[in-house]
């Protein structure tokens, strides 16, 4: 295949291995936490590294890796209800108990409960939530990411992470946003 | 500039990690706000690991298998780029989830085969008619020969349970393809240079049958533990030979 762009012929098969080693599994989450579904999100970070293989002589910035990526698994994702509308059974594939890796029960306790939470998350507040928890994305980057005004992509995030902390009895100074989105004192 | 305290909570409860220049001075210059912003990023710890679950083995391996198998016959079909914005043909009918698409594009062509009186099943049935119709549907991989790694199969074969030694021989073609709404390995071996077909069934033990297939492609069905390996080519004399290669290359049970 012909080179034109950032990456040479030579360089190809390793960029696009340290692409898959350093984004894969980020992707599979996120898909993971929208989808619902572990074999529909394992699809979709397939067939969003062979899209990204394939295009990779178009990509000039590789500072934006991470944000195409992204940006090409959320095409996949809309595409699939192109054609079909996808069952949207219950996510049993997120297994909110699997936690080996954490030894402090109370600790483990209160990811599993956020786990809960996040399962039930209505997606407008999911998104933002993934895409800075799992991209590092800042409120500008996610609203040209899905496409809406920074401002919404905040007033987003601060619901969704107002609903989650309140699973945790997080207490402390507060504020509420009121019906229009502006901050008031509790 | 300067913000309001309200301003300044409602973007650390948004953003705990915030860039905002203006917010961190501020955060650096007040105790208030420098315990309030440690809290809330106490709790981001806490999202992270929720966020954060387990990723199944071997993910990055399938992904770098399946680009090496898909290869250099890809066409790229970008069809615009803006930056590093790539729009795709939206119109391009080619399957994007492959594996669930393909399915339905192997039973499709079973559908025209058998109205068409393209197969003779014989006795075959159920599995064995998808098989063979996938086998239809993907003749293309009985002519490339990509010379899989056998760690690389290996990690292909690994989900479901199985493991080959370096005595399956060359492996010209390999890939998990959709069969029964399920992720079945379909690999291609060479013996004396003609593509022998071999599909492992690993959720299925099917009774084993010397005979089966149909005009053009003949075939052998072996069980193996819970699973059956289906074995065709379009020369019935060296299918035992693949067939004794098969069953003494198994090496463990995951």
């Amino acid at each position: 295949m012909a080179s034109s762009g950032l990456y040479s012929d030579a360089k190809r098969t390793s960029q696009f291995e340290a692409m898959v080693n350093a984004y894969s599994k980020d992707l599979y989450r996120y898909g993971l936490w929208l989808t619902k579904d572990a074999q529909v999100s394992e699809d979709l970070v397939q067939e969003t590294f062979l899209r990204a293989w394939k295009a990779m002589d178009s990509l000039k910035d590789p500072n934006a890796v991470k944000s195409w990526l992204f940006t090409i698994y959320r095409r996949e994702n809309a595409r699939r209800f192109e054609k079909i509308r996808p069952d949207t059974t219950p996510i049993d594939d997120v297994n909110v108990d699997q936690f080996a890796q954490i030894d402090d029960s109370f600790a483990k306790a209160e990811v599993i409960a956020l786990r809960k939470s996040l399962k039930d998350l209505p997606e407008e507040y999911l998104e933002p939530l993934l895409l800075q928890v799992l991209g590092g994305y800042s409120c500008d980057e996610i609203g040209e990411i899905i496409g809406i005004k920074s401002g919404a992509v905040m007033t987003r995030l601060f619901r969704a992470r107002k609903k989650l902390r309140a699973i945790l009895e997080d207490d402390g100074p507060e504020i509420e946003l009121d019906s229009q989105g502006k901050v008031t004192e509790i | 500039m300067e913000k309001d305290s309200l301003t300044i909570k409602q973007v650390l409860i948004s953003d705990p990690n915030t860039r905002d220049p203006d917010v961190l001075k501020q955060v650096a210059a007040s105790e208030e706000y420098s315990e309030f912003s440690k809290k809330l990023k106490q709790f981001d710890d806490k999202l992270k690991s929720a966020i954060n679950i387990d990723v199944p083995e071997g993910l990055e391996s399938r992904i770098i298998l399946a680009q090496r198998m898909s290869g250099e016959d890809a066409q790229a079909d970008v069809m615009q780029q803006n930056d590093n914005v790539v729009a795709f043909k939206k119109s391009d009918n080619k399957p994007q989830l492959g594996y669930r698409w393909m399915s339905i594009a192997a039973a499709l062509v079973l559908a025209v085969g058998l109205s068409l009186g393209m197969f003779k099943f014989g006795e075959s049935q159920g599995l064995e008619q998808q098989i063979l119709a996938h086998l239809y549907e993907h003749k293309d991989a009985l002519i490339k020969d990509k010379n899989i790694e056998l760690a690389s199969f290996n990690e292909m074969l690994a989900p479901h349970g199985v493991k080959v030694s370096e005595s399956i021989g060359h492996i010209r073609y390999a890939s998990n393809c959709p069969i029964d709404d399920k992720k079945a390995p379909h690999f291609v071996l060479s013996e004396n240079g003609q593509p022998v077909t071999v599909m492992y069934i690993p959720w299925k033990q099917m009774p084993e049958r010397e005979k089966i297939g149909d005009d053009k492609f003949k075939g052998v069905l072996l069980s193996h533990q819970k699973g059956s390996f289906v074995i065709f080519s379009e020369d019935p004399e060296i299918i035992n030979r693949v067939q004794e290669r098969v069953a003494s290359s198994i090496e463990i049970d995951i």
